[in-house]
């Protein structure tokens, strides 16, 4: 998997993922996100769109990453999660707290709201 | 027993690093059941398999073969396989997972359940339980020769 992090409109942190959030890459994305909180990005928009395949240990990861961002007075949002990571965050009804938005754009404007 | 529609079988090391494989297997039956001529199956889609049932399968045994891998073969154990098996029938897909590693210990917490306060949410313990929710049915027995069973069913409509 690969991951990037570009600063956004307003502070937001927009990180990219594309391959596969899983067992064997959830450690390095939670590490990531919480790397982006600490240098002073609390607010995250995760882009899905290139992650073809979302698994427990993968949501483990956002969820790691939600509580390092509201521990930092931020936010973990999700966009253009694709139809896999859809179901995925339905199932677990964890799309109840973390928070999906069809594009990037979407998700970076919502933290002015 | 009716002959399934489409099989597909593959063997592959029991470590986090051999998940690949697990998905590629996958990726060849989905394709495989795209194949199908709608006549052969019970619905509008190819075989009658929607995507949503598509992604429960493929959710559900990415976690149990990531369990198999993570705790049944635990690192510093002998380098094990497990063997993966995926059928569609005209009525259900069904998955069977054997290995010969650790017996599989249920987990008796309920970690799907969605805490008031995003902060207590748990970030691991979550997927036997989530392959139990996108399945009908999840099977698991070890013989007494120690072979861990899986036997997993989606059914289909029609």
């Amino acid at each position: 998997m690969e991951l990037t992090v570009e600063a956004g409109p307003g502070g937001v942190a927009v990180v990219r993922m594309t391959g596969r959030l899983d067992l064997l890459t959830a450690s390095a994305a939670k590490q990531r996100l919480a790397e982006t909180v600490t240098a002073g990005s609390p607010r995250l928009v995760v882009d899905l769109a290139e992650v073809a395949f979302v698994d427990s240990s993968g949501l483990g990861a956002l969820i790691g990453g939600l509580k390092a961002a509201r521990l930092g007075g931020g936010d973990l949002r999700i966009a253009r999660p694709a139809e896999q990571a859809r179901v995925i965050l339905g199932l677990t009804t964890l799309d109840r707290v973390l928070k999906v938005y069809a594009s990037v754009e979407e998700a970076v404007a919502a933290y002015a709201d | 027993m009716r002959r399934p529609l489409v099989e597909e079988f593959v063997e592959l090391g029991a470590t986090v690093q051999h998940l690949d494989t697990l998905h590629a297997a996958l990726d060849r039956f989905w394709a495989a059941i795209a194949l199908v001529p709608p006549g052969e199956g019970n619905g509008t889609d190819p075989a009658g398999v929607g995507a949503t049932a598509r992604h429960q399968v493929s959710i559900a045994v990415a976690e149990v073969g990531a369990n198999i891998a993570d705790h049944g073969h635990p690192t510093g154990a002998a380098a094990g396989t497990m063997r993966l098996r995926l059928r569609l029938y005209r009525n259900r897909i069904e998955v069977i997972f054997t290995d010969r590693g650790l017996a599989y210990v249920e987990q008796p917490r309920d970690a799907t359940a969605v805490a008031d306060d995003p902060l207590d949410l748990p970030e691991r313990g979550r997927g036997m339980v989530l392959a139990r929710i996108a399945l009908d049915e999840l099977h698991y027995r070890r013989t007494a020769s120690g072979t861990n069973h899986w036997r997993l069913v989606k059914r289909l409509p029609g």
